[in-house]
Parts: C-alpha cells; sequence; structure tokens
C-alpha cells in the first residue's frame, strides 16, 4: 500500500512540476499580427518620413555628408573628432567605447550632414586620441572640395600603417 | 531586489534572432557603400531602428549593389528581429530565386529553416534545412546540425537525429543541448536505456560556462526522477546529489533526492532532505510539495504529534502563501505589473535596457519573476517595448510637421520676392541684344573668310599705319611731276608691301584666333541662355514644387495621425495582455496552493480522527491515503 501511496505522490509531484513550467496558453494571434502589420506600417512611414526630410532639408543640390570610417584601429584612440569647413566648426564629436567597437568592426558614421553652396570650399578635421606610445596626439587632415550640383560624400578614413607603425587620417571623395 | 528577466533566458531570446548570426559571420566588413556602412555602425550599436531605416531608405532611393548581398541579409535579420516573419521570409526566397550564388543560397536557407525553426513550423524547418549544403561558416553549420537533430526529434525520427549530432562533435555546447534535447527525448518515449546513457555523458561535465553548469543541473535533474520513475533509487540519489547547492535547481533536488528515500523506504534519510526544504521560501513549488511530503512521512513513520505539528505548519504556510497570491493578484489587477514593466526612459535599444533593469520592490514582484522567465511571455514583453519605442518615434515626428509647414511657407515668401525682382531685371532683356551683336560679327567673320579680306583683320596699328599710308599715296598722286619723287614712291610700295605681307602671313592665326573668340561668345550666350531659361522654367515649377511638398506632408501627416492612434490602442491591447497573462499565471500557482491547502487539511482532520476516535486507531495510513493525490490534477 506504502508503494501505492508513493505512486499518487510521485504522480502529483510530476504534474506539479509540468504544470509550473507551463505558460498559461493564452495567446492571442489576431492581436499578435496586428502587431507585426503595424510595426511594418510605422517603419514605412518611418522611411517616407526620412526621405521627406531629408529632401526638404537637404537638397541634393547642396547636400553634403561627411563619413569617418576606421580600418583596424589598433595604433590609434580615437577621442573626438572636429570638423570646420571654410573655418567655421561644424560639428564636434566625443566618441564612446561602443561607438569605437562598432568603427572597428566596419561600421561608418556619418559625422555630418549639411547644405554648402556650389563651388570650392575647405575641409579641416582635427582627430584626437591617443597613439602608438599611449601619448596624446592631435592631428589634422585638410581637403580642397569642389561642390556641383550633385550631393557631396567626404569620406576621413583613420587607418593604420603597419610599416610605419604610425596612424594615418586620409580623406576620400565618394563619386 | 530582482533582475527583471534571468540573464539565460534572456540568452536564449536574443541568441535566437538571425541578425546576431549574420553579426559573427560578417565581422569585421569590408564597406564598399557608405550607406551599408552606416547601417552596420548603427547595428553594431544595437541601434536596430536606425539600421533598419538607413536600409530601408538606401532601398527606396537607391539599392546598394556594391556590397553583393550582405544588405538584404542583414534587412532581413532586422525585419526578423521586429517579427516581420512574412518579409523576412520574402526577402530570403526572393535571393533563393534570384540565381545566386551557392554560399548565399545556403545562407538565404538556413535563414529561412531558422525562422520557420522559431516559428515551431518543424518539418518545414527540417525540408529548408536540408537544403543547405557546405558553405556555411562551422559554427552556423553546428546550429543547423542542432536544429535539425531537434526536427527529427520532433518526429521520433532517432537515428536520423543521432546522425545530425554525431556532426557536432567539434562543437561542445552545441552537441551539450543536443545530447540533453536527445536523452530527455528518448526517455520521454520511453527509450530510458538510451536516453539516461546519453545524459549521463552531460552529468559528468567539466565546465566553467554558467550555461552549461545550468544544463548539467537540468540533467541531472532529468536523470534523478527518471530513476526514481525506474523504480532505482541509488542510481537517482547519485544523480541529484550533483546538482549544485546554490542554483535554481537545488530545491528540485532535494525534493527527489527526498523521494528516492521513500523509494527505499528509507523515511528518516528522506526526512532528512524535506526538513532542510522547510524553511525554503515557499514561492518554490518543490518547497510546497515537501511542506506536505515531511507530515505524511512522519505519519508513516507513527510519528503522529510531530505529523500533526507539520501538517499545521504547511497549512499555515499555504494560508500564508495564499494571502500573499491574493494581494499579488489585486496588485496586478491595480496595475503594479505594468507600473514595473514601462520603461522610464524610452531609448533606441529600449530591448537591452530593459532587460537589465531591476523589478522594484513590489508585492507581485517574486511572482511576476517565474512569468518574466517564459519564452512566450518575454515575446509579448518585447512586442510591447517594440511598440513603446516605435509610438515615441511616431511622436517625435508628429512635433516636427509645424516647422516643415513653416518652413515652406518662409521659402514661398521668399520665393514670391525673388520671383518679383527677377521679373523686372533689365539684365534678362540684354541677352538678346548681345545675340544679335553676335550674329552681326559672325556674318563679318564669314565675309572675310569668304572673301579673304586680310586688311579686315589688321591690328589697330596696322590700320593706322595703312590710313598713313593711304595718304602718303594720295599726297603722291596729287604731285606733278613724278619723277621728281620716285624715291618716295618706291619707299611706300615697299612699306605697303611690307605690311601686307605682316597682315597675310599672319592671317590664318588671325583668322582662327577671331573664330575661336566667336566659339567662346557663343558658349558663354549658351549657358547665360541656360540659366535664363532655367529661371523661367523654376518660375514655373517652383509653385507646383510647393505645392508638391505641401501634399505629401500633409500626406503624411495624416497617415501618422491615424498610425499614432492605432498604436496607442494596440499597446493598451497589448498591456491587457500581459496583465491577463500574469493573472492566469497567478491564479494557477494559487489553484496548485489551494490544492495543497486542501490536502494537508483533510488529512490533518483524518489524523486527528484516527487518534481520537477509539474504532479508527487501528487503521493507518496504508489503508486510508491521507490526500485524494492525483485525482484533482
Amino acid at each position: 500500500m506504502l508503494h501505492k501511496n508513493f505512486k499518487y505522490l510521485i504522480a502529483i509531484l510530476l504534474i506539479a512540476f509540468v504544470s509550473t513550467a507551463t505558460f498559461a496558453e493564452e495567446k492571442s494571434p489576431a492581436l499578435e499580427k496586428q502587431v507585426q502589420n503595424l510595426k511594418k506600417e510605422v517603419l514605412e512611414l518611418n522611411k517616407e518620413l526620412f526621405i521627406l526630410e531629408e529632401d526638404l532639408l537637404f537638397p541634393a543640390n547642396t547636400q553634403f555628408s561627411i563619413f569617418l570610417s576606421m580600418d583596424i584601429g589598433n595604433l590609434f584612440d580615437l577621442d573626438s573628432v572636429q570638423i570646420n569647413i571654410d573655418g567655421d566648426n561644424v560639428s564636434n564629436h566625443l566618441y564612446t567605447q561602443r561607438e569605437i567597437n562598432a568603427l572597428k568592426r566596419g561600421g561608418v558614421q556619418k559625422i555630418y550632414l549639411g547644405n554648402i553652396a556650389s563651388g570650392e570650399h575647405e575641409l579641416v578635421a582635427f582627430f584626437t586620441g591617443k597613439g602608438p606610445s599611449k601619448r596624446h596626439y592631435k592631428r589634422g587632415t585638410t581637403i580642397k572640395i569642389e561642390k556641383t550640383s550633385a550631393p557631396l560624400f567626404v569620406e576621413l578614413k583613420i587607418i593604420d600603417n603597419l610599416t610605419k607603425q604610425q596612424p594615418e587620417f586620409k580623406t576620400k571623395v565618394w563619386e | 531586489m530582482i533582475l527583471l528577466f534571468k540573464q539565460s533566458i534572456t540568452a536564449v531570446l536574443i541568441a535566437s534572432i538571425a541578425i546576431s548570426s549574420f553579426a559573427e559571420e560578417r565581422d569585421p566588413h569590408e564597406v564598399k557603400d557608405l550607406r551599408y556602412g552606416e547601417a552596420l555602425y548603427h547595428f553594431y550599436q544595437e541601434q536596430y531602428f536606425t539600421s533598419i531605416t538607413n536600409l530601408m531608405v538606401a532601398k527606396e532611393r537607391d539599392p546598394i549593389t556594391a556590397q553583393e548581398i550582405d544588405p538584404e541579409l542583414l534587412l532581413g535579420g532586422l525585419y526578423l528581429y521586429y517579427g516581420l516573419h512574412q518579409d523576412a521570409s520574402n526577402l530570403f526566397t526572393d535571393l533563393i530565386e534570384q540565381n545566386t550564388s551557392e554560399e548565399i543560397q545556403d545562407r538565404a536557407w538556413f535563414n529561412i529553416g531558422k525562422m520557420r525553426y522559431q516559428g515551431h513550423l518543424f518539418n518545414e524547418a527540417k525540408q529548408s534545412l536540408i537544403k543547405v549544403k557546405d558553405t556555411l561558416s562551422p559554427e552556423r553549420e553546428a546550429e543547423r546540425q542542432n536544429m535539425l537533430a531537434n526536427t527529427y526529434l520532433k518526429q521520433k525520427d532517432f537515428s536520423a537525429a543521432y546522425k545530425a549530432i554525431k556532426k557536432l562533435d567539434a562543437h561542445q555546447d552545441w552537441l551539450t543541448y543536443a545530447r540533453y534535447n536527445m536523452g530527455v527525448s528518448l526517455i520521454k518515449s520511453g527509450k530510458n536505456r538510451e536516453g539516461t546513457d546519453l545524459l549521463n555523458t552531460i552529468s559528468h561535465l567539466k565546465t566553467d560556462n554558467n550555461e552549461l553548469k545550468a544544463l548539467r543541473d537540468k540533467t541531472n535533474i532529468a536523470l534523478g526522477y527518471a530513476y526514481i520513475r525506474q523504480n532505482q533509487p541509488n542510481a537517482s540519489i547519485h544523480f541529484l546529489n550533483k546538482v549544485r547547492l546554490k542554483g535554481p535547481l537545488s530545491a528540485k533536488a532535494l525534493l527527489g533526492i527526498g523521494w528516492a528515500y521513500q523509494q527505499q523506504n528509507n523515511l528518516k534519510q528522506a526526512l532528512v532532505s524535506w526538513m532542510e526544504l522547510r524553511d525554503w521560501p515557499v514561492i518554490d513549488t518543490a518547497v510546497q510539495e515537501s511542506l506536505l511530503a515531511i507530515p505524511y512521512t512522519l505519519e508513516k513513520m507513527e510519528k503522529n504529534q510531530l505529523a500533526l505539528q507539520n501538517y499545521r505548519y504547511a497549512i499555515d504556510n499555504y494560508k500564508k502563501e495564499l494571502t500573499s497570491l491574493k494581494h499579488s493578484l489585486q496588485a496586478v489587477k491595480k496595475g503594479e505589473l505594468l507600473s514595473a514593466l514601462r520603461p522610464a526612459i524610452v531609448t533606441e535599444n529600449i530591448l537591452a535596457t530593459e532587460y537589465k533593469k531591476e523589478l522594484p520592490e513590489s508585492i507581485s514582484a517574486p511572482y511576476i519573476r517565474y512569468l518574466l522567465n517564459s519564452v512566450d511571455f518575454q515575446t509579448i514583453h518585447k512586442n510591447y517595448l517594440d511598440l513603446i519605442y516605435l509610438k515615441k518615434n511616431l511622436s517625435k515626428w508628429k512635433q516636427q510637421f509645424s516647422a516643415y509647414y513653416l518652413m515652406l511657407k518662409e521659402r514661398a515668401t521668399y520665393y514670391k520676392k525673388q520671383q518679383h525682382s527677377t521679373k523686372n531685371d533689365s539684365r534678362l532683356q540684354l541677352v538678346t541684344r548681345l545675340k544679335s551683336r553676335r550674329d552681326k560679327l559672325a556674318a563679318k567673320i564669314l565675309k572675310i573668310e569668304h572673301q579673304q579680306d586680310v586688311y579686315a583683320l589688321a591690328s589697330e596699328d596696322e590700320k593706322d599705319i595703312l590710313s598713313s599710308l593711304n595718304k602718303i599715296k594720295k599726297s603722291l598722286n596729287r604731285l606733278h611731276s613724278k619723277d621728281e619723287y620716285a624715291e618716295e614712291n618706291e619707299k611706300y610700295n615697299l612699306f605697303r608691301g611690307l605690311l601686307l605681307w605682316d597682315i597675310s602671313t599672319d592671317y590664318t592665326p588671325r583668322y582662327w584666333k577671331v573664330k575661336n573668340e566667336l566659339n567662346q561668345l557663343d558658349k558663354s550666350l549658351s549657358l547665360t541662355t541656360k540659366r535664363i531659361s532655367s529661371l523661367r522654367q523654376s518660375t514655373i515649377n517652383a509653385p507646383l514644387s510647393f505645392s508638391g511638398y505641401y501634399k505629401r506632408i500633409k500626406n503624411k501627416e495624416k497617415k501618422l495621425n491615424r498610425l499614432l492612434k492605432k498604436i496607442t490602442y494596440i499597446i493598451r491591447s497589448q498591456e491587457k495582455l500581459i496583465e491577463k497573462q500574469a493573472l492566469i499565471s497567478l491564479q494557477q500557482r494559487y489553484h496548485q496552493i489551494e490544492n495543497y491547502h486542501t490536502r494537508a487539511s483533510y488529512s490533518l482532520a483524518r489524523l486527528y480522527d484516527r487518534l481520537t476516535l477509539p474504532e479508527n486507531s487501528n487503521k493507518n495510513i496504508e489503508n486510508q491515503p491521507p490526500v485524494d493525490m492525483g485525482e484533482k490534477k
């Protein structure tokens, strides 16, 4: 008889564990579907608004974007970047570790988006951080750019020169 | 304080999204398109909303072609992250149908398979996963084999599952999980020997990985209870003793050890294990069970007074727990849970922030922890957080509209002003006069060319000299005695000849110089004409552009207002669902403890009867089971 009761208890025990593990299956497929459709609609509208705003605020004939990328980035611990266009300071960015990691993994940051008139301009970028010997390091790079009626994209690149064991700061104008 | 989600469970949810596999496989990236690089920059910072926006905008404006299919794979992964399974599926299917390379096809099939697997469509998942050939990275291939093994297990095809698991030898994590799943599945199918043999390999696992330590505990629990069911208490105790003392499964292990001793009829040792649990928090189901097992066993040992005391102790604790659950139910109904779950700060990586936050001290918090650790609930909660962020994003756009209208109005005003001043600008009429002068000049040059009129191209100095020579010639012609002036005549002829020589020999370069200048003039005039034409065109187009923008803005504003209303409504529905799930979960617990309470009360009454009524004193527990165990459930 003890054995019989024991069996009862084991049964209860197992059922109890199963019942605590199971989550109330009160799902709502209709709501789930509504949520997914809504998310899709919001993402679409967000895209449309993004395009509208860009068309309004940064028309192609004056649009000017500056990007920053890092190749390897072991020889330079970037702290901040300052950007001047024709002598005017237009952007200052102080980097978080999260942003540095994203750059090192191949991400490209759009550091500036603005408008400039057609013609020749001077872009100066200052990079501040720590160099190969962990010493304070500040470098600048200058580029003359020609703005036409098409949008202009400039990439600032921080590259490790492994031969010289020094960081290099280059610029590239994208077509 | 309780973390909102246990790390392990969160890891399961987060790891399940396809984008994590994307990041592992494609890191580091060579960026050939700045827009893709920008999407990656946000993706790596878990700013998935910005990342998906970047990719969608690029796709709309001018699709990224320089990065092969990486942007598409990333977009597909992000669709999955937002639960847009249909869009993700369409995208991956497109990649397959585009006659792409084997590598791309493999990755697309892998993602489709994983998506179907996560949607519990195991047969469909299997059909997709078996289409993958051999181009996946070793880590993804291991994941594929693990998923395949699980789909075979769902169909009880153990030999196919075993073959898939055999391919995981080089990946200890996947191998351990796969063995666990197969072991449990075999036991559930009655293949105890094969199942326990497989689980045995995990039971001894030496590892520093916390996830694997937790899996090892789970394995030992599964083995322990499997041996109890097979009536092998020694083996059961052996495995249950391996469960870590300080872990989420320690109470379950102690309870099982008690049952195993009970099975051996070693009631004293059974009590030792259960008494260990006596003062543990009653919220744990293993503790609830042990509270009833203790007096029951004491009663069997004829320690009736102690049994009475422990029945009473159990009843008191069940009562307290029931009261506590009642309060929790009320608190949830009053919105306490939603207050705890509602994010204080809504940021783009709201999911990561919220999963790390701690639940505030509250009545329902201890119970909610159990609810929050369920994957189903996490899905509902993730949707809820996604919607809250999306609503914030919509609200942010809404605030922009007044600025857009103002900007448009300012531009239109400025344009009107400019248009007025341009209309009256006399310089616009100048070009017609210039054109007429140019035509006269061109005709003159043509005449020079036809007549080979070298003098027409003489310089001002040369013209002066020529004029002087002409005067001299006239004077010479007026003189009567020409012979006396023969020398002067000769000089005149010489000078004129020299001048003609100079002009004639220089005619061709002079002519081309003039022709070239005419071409330059034509170009300048053409540019000026174009600019004037463009100015006239913009005079016509600008009002259309303003009205076009106005219509676009108005249209988006209308759409946004509609979506804002909808999202507010659906967030409320999602909140109701969260509350409903919490209430159902709490009610289930309530009924379970109520059941224990009833059984304890019944056993107490029965024991009193047996002790107080002489005719019942010889009836022991074996003849009359103390509780209606098993019947109620």
